[in-house]
């Protein structure tokens, strides 16, 4: 009985892992991405009239 | 970019959900469907985990040696980001067949590790997944990383026919495939099935994220010219 439950224990502890894992790495990408385009969007606002008229 | 790896919070649900679904469905099989084995009692349970995870894990390293052929071919990096989903896939499943097996083995044979063929060469596929993983992280450029693991993904399929055939070809103790009652063999097909699938869904997830961590990478480096 021993172990069938640590094994179960452990395939769901692996597999858990790796989800969590996914999420954080998810999140860090999202940040990143919202961080570029928030970058983009400040650059455009922010340009000379005179760099946008060439 | 893929919907589940973008903001839609109805992605994440849908996701979760089937994962959940996934990883229940083997579990209610196993613990409600699957008769007890009269001379290994509840240990014999491990088999239908063991098995599921020691299937998906060779597929992955066939993933591997499948997309670095592609890749070396076509020089196109996003079979790469399937190689690379694959490998950690890959690596995270050998490992808990390596574990799932040593706890079958201690309650089948009374010790947690012996070099017969069948483990042994699993050994080796799990030591030529870490050495994989290794090489990629060390290495910046992505082309050079991509052709390098390509490289060593090939090397290492060639021990995927010595793991399969490991039963048959040597002297072991490892069971080759035993005779099964019709319930049990069906709970360790359901299980099968269902990791696969649930396997499937985070590799197919782990490769979107790839995709857009190479595109933010290109992202930066245009606004850094």
């Amino acid at each position: 009985m021993g172990s069938f439950l640590t094994a179960y224990v452990v395939l769901w502890l692996g597999v858990a892992g790796y989800m969590v894992w996914l999420a954080a790495e998810q999140r860090r990408l999202q940040r990143t991405l919202d961080a570029s385009q928030w970058g983009l969007a400040e650059s455009e606002d922010h340009q000379p009239p005179a760099s946008k008229a060439a | 970019m893929d919907k589940a790896a973008g903001k839609t919070p109805w992605g994440a649900v849908v996701w979760s959900v089937l994962c959940f679904g996934f990883g229940a469905a083997p579990m209610a099989a196993i613990f409600l469907l699957a008769p007890r084995e009269e001379t290994m009692g509840d240990a014999q349970r491990i088999l239908y985990v063991h098995v599921s995870v020691a299937w998906f894990g060779l597929l992955c390293f066939l993933i591997m040696a499948g997309t670095g052929v592609i890749y070396l071919l076509r020089r196109d990096l996003s079979w790469d980001h399937w190689s690379q989903s694959a490998a950690e896939l890959g690596w995270l499943c050998t490992a808990l067949t390596l574990i799932t097996g040593s706890l079958w083995a201690h309650a089948a044979w009374n010790t947690w590790w012996t070099w017969d063929p069948r483990l042994a060469t699993t050994f080796v596929l799990w030591a030529i997944c870490s050495a994989y993983l290794i090489v990629r992280g060390s290495l910046e450029d992505p082309h050079r990383r991509a052709r390098l693991s390509a490289v060593l993904a090939i090397l290492g399929a060639v021990d995927l026919p010595l793991v399969i055939m490991a039963t048959g070809w040597f002297r072991g103790i490892h069971p080759a495939a035993p005779d099964m009652e019709p319930p049990m063999r069906a709970v360790l097909l359901v299980s099968i099935g269902s990791f696969s699938v649930l396997f499937s869904i985070l590799l197919k997830r782990r490769r979107a994220q790839l995709r857009l961590a190479a595109m933010l990478a290109l992202r930066e480096e245009k606004a850094d010219i």
